[in-house]
């Protein structure tokens, strides 16, 4: 990768414990160009970040299928945020309380999205808004 | 009334009279001081029964001295005239009986006596012959009259005795009848009483009058002078008969449900003894002002008692004669009271646990429902959070195909994107009716009693299966007796399941001591609360941040980002309650919850 001129192509973690939206997000953004890197776990994603100098993580709130509550996503979110990498992140969930958005941007997030609709996912807006994101990361990185 | 068994001794009686003496004409009379009457159960006129219920012989007034037998009985002493008798009763002004017959030559009385009481007296007359008994006559009579008087008491005193046993029989009868009729209504037990009374005494004037206290002003009953008692509440008349008439008690004047006033009722409420005054006339114009139409001329009142409380007053009543009612009667009529009443008490008792049972049902009834909405809206949550998961990312393959697809066959792309146009709107149509869904299951169940008990003795039992050893966890102050708090389980139970969790793990790294404890506590208005400490020994919460603590996505603990305490918070509030937090660092952290408990079941 050449690190000297920011590309629009960057390196992506999708933490996401659903597979179809794993799968379908790493195809998209693969034939954008992007390297992906997908997990379906805190912990994985911890790993990957440990190894891995990601552009762009991509985060869904609820890691637990099984836990209504469950917002280890966000835990993943301030610990990206709090160890000081370069990563940029969008934060998407299926739910969430009122305040939410504003309280993942509190914590670092870039952006944040619903998954579905009628404020869901534009695709063409979704693309568009990681391409931000990978320069953006990119240019920090320089 | 003369029965069988003494009209049979009189006519032996009669056998030996008929032997011993010179006699035409013998009869009987008996004397009831108490109706102050005379009947005469036996006449035998030349030899021969003559039928005692013409009108000379049915039973009539007591005349005293005024008239022949009676001056007999009144003078306690035999009574002979043996000659000129027309001219000796003209000259002391005693009128012969019985009246229209001719008058006898010879006449003796003599009075039977049993200790001093005179019972009747035996008559023998002689229509045709002057002197016929003399003084050898007096004697011989006096001896049959002292006989046959000792034979009658000792028949009465048997039969008395009878009666009584009959009594206790009928007694025992009404109480296992009122025992069996646990359903019976207040009534119907009633009704029984009046018909079991009915089998035992004359009930033609009768009445039940039930007393309830003032709820507001208590009774001041007087130990020491019973009838200086004041009470406040109100008498009303369960059942009467007047003359054997059915009172319409709800709707006859007079009858009407009163305020204790100052009736003959009342006073054997106030002194809660029976009541049975020898002179009834008195009785109303000493302690009685009130009375219901009439003044009897005999008045009997028990009391209903159950324990020291008085549940009312059966009275009995006789317009025709004093002193009706004795000393048996006296204690037949209580016992059948003290039966009514326990039987009027288990009634209420039992009608009012009915009531308790039924408004139980329907609360259970009620969170049964509630219980089923809820588990409807969890699994439609559930349902919802699969749609979004799974169709979710069809529109994004669906972006995806178009794109593949229509630079590889540009001769199918007009139907190739009709069909995928059709896929994006069915999917969208699928997740916004999924979130239509959502938000109606958001609509949170209607609120239940909850056992908080119940609630917390379950979480603990949880914490001691999963907390490390090095957390001691201490439970002994749970109150077992909480009452219920109205709200939603699932939620409260998350709740404070949030605060112990913050608790334990606040002493993850330096261990300590969990205590949890509940309590029923009624503030300075009476409000009932329903408290729930936890406290720690963790590392406890600086000052400057404690008023953050319950701010949505406040965190002391740095990995976790809880909706925590601000969802406590908010389950708390929303149960009416208060949730406090006290801390000091190094120390630990106690955190106070208080709900409203929730209103006692009423009527």
């Amino acid at each position: 990768m050449n690190l000297a001129t920011p590309s629009s192509q960057g390196l992506i973690l999708i933490v996401d414990d659903q597979k179809n939206w794993r799968e379908t997000l790493d195809e998209l953004l693969q034939a954008d160009g992007h390297q992906v890197q997908t997990s379906s776990s805190l912990d994985e994603a911890r790993a990957l970040l440990l190894t891995k100098d990601f552009d762009v993580a991509i985060l869904d709130i609820r890691l637990l299928d099984e836990r209504r509550y469950d917002i280890q996503g966000l835990e993943l979110l301030q610990e990206i945020k709090t160890a000081g990498l370069r990563t940029c992140v969008l934060v998407m969930t299926g739910y969430a309380p009122p305040g939410t958005e504003t309280h993942v941007q509190q914590i670092g997030a870039e952006v944040f999205t619903f998954k579905n609709p009628p404020q869901g996912l534009d695709i063409v807006q979704f693309r568009d808004t990681i391409r931000e994101l990978v320069q953006q990361a990119q240019m920090v990185h320089l | 009334m003369a029965t069988e068994r003494i009209i049979n001794i009189l006519m032996s009686v009669n056998k030996g009279v008929q032997r011993l003496l010179e006699v035409d004409r013998f009869y009987v009379a008996l004397y009831d001081p108490v109706k102050a009457e005379l009947e005469f159960p036996l006449v035998v006129d030349s030899g021969n029964m003559a039928e005692t219920d013409q009108a000379s012989w049915i039973p009539r007034p007591y005349q005293g001295h005024a008239w022949l037998p009676d001056r007999a009985i009144e003078q306690k002493a035999p009574l002979l005239f043996e000659r000129d008798l027309r001219k000796r009763l003209e000259g002391e002004g005693i009128r012969y009986w019985p009246d229209g017959g001719k008058l006898p030559l010879s006449w003796l009385g003599v009075p039977m006596t049993v200790e001093g009481r005179v019972i009747g007296t035996l008559v023998v007359e002689n229509r045709y012959k002057a002197r016929a008994f003399g003084n050898s006559g007096v004697r011989v009579l006096s001896t049959i009259a002292r006989q046959t008087a000792l034979t009658i008491e000792n028949v009465r005193l048997h039969e008395r005795l009878e009666r009584k046993i009959a009594n206790l029989r009928a007694v025992n009868e009404v109480g296992r009848r009122l025992t069996l009729g646990i359903r019976l209504s207040e009534q119907e037990i009633l009704e029984l009483i009046y018909e079991q009374a009915s089998l035992l005494m004359d009930t033609s004037d009768m009445y039940i009058a039930l007393y309830e206290p003032d709820s507001e002003q208590p009774d001041e009953y007087n130990s020491e002078k019973p009838e200086e008692s004041v009470i406040h509440g109100t008498v009303r008349f369960g059942l009467a008969m007047d003359n054997k008439r059915q009172v319409d008690t709800e709707h006859e004047k007079g009858w009407e449900p009163r305020k204790a006033g100052h009736g003959l009722t009342e006073y054997v409420i106030r002194t809660k003894l029976p009541y049975r005054p020898s002179d009834v006339e008195k009785a109303y114009k000493t302690i009685a002002t009130e009375y219901i139409g009439k003044t009897p001329r005999s008045w009997m009142g028990v009391p209903m008692m159950v324990g020291n409380k008085v549940l009312g007053v059966v009275v009995l009543r006789n317009d025709e004669y004093e002193n009706v009612y004795d000393k048996d009667d006296e204690e037949v009529l209580q016992t059948i009271a003290g039966q009514a009443a326990v039987a009027i008490e288990n009634a209420r008792l039992y009608a009012d646990q009915r009531k308790t049972i039924r408004i139980l049902e329907e609360a259970q009834d009620k969170i049964r429902q509630l219980e089923r909405v809820r588990t409807m809206s969890n699994m439609a949550a559930d349902f919802v959070h699969r749609i979004n998961n799974m169709a979710g990312t069809i529109p994004i393959r669906v972006q995806r195909i178009r794109e593949i697809l229509s630079d590889k066959y540009p001769e199918a792309r007009r139907s190739l994107r009709r069909h995928l146009k059709g896929i994006m709107d069915d999917t969208n149509e699928l997740l916004m009716a999924s979130q239509r869904l959502q938000e109606s299951t958001q609509e949170i169940p209607q609120p239940q009693l909850i056992d908080v008990h119940d609630l917390v003795a379950t979480i603990v039992r949880e914490i001691r299966l999963q907390t490390p050893d090095f957390v001691k966890v201490y439970d002994e102050h749970l109150e077992t007796e909480l009452p219920p708090v109205l709200g939603i389980e699932a939620e409260l139970e998350e709740a404070i399941r949030d605060v112990t969790t913050n608790a334990i793990e606040a002493m993850v790294n330096t261990g300590g001591r969990f205590d949890i404890s509940t309590a029923y506590k009624q503030d300075k208005i009476g409000e009932g609360w329903v408290e729930i400490e936890v406290k720690d020994e963790g590392y406890g919460i600086p000052e400057d941040v404690l008023h953050n603590i319950f701010d949505l996505f406040y965190t002391t603990k740095g990995s976790s980002l809880g909706y925590g305490l601000w969802r406590t918070k908010n389950t708390v509030e929303s149960l009416g309650g208060e949730i406090t937090v006290d801390s000091e660092v190094g120390k630990g952290t106690t955190v106070h919850i208080r709900l409203p408990a929730a209103k006692r079941l009423k009527e």
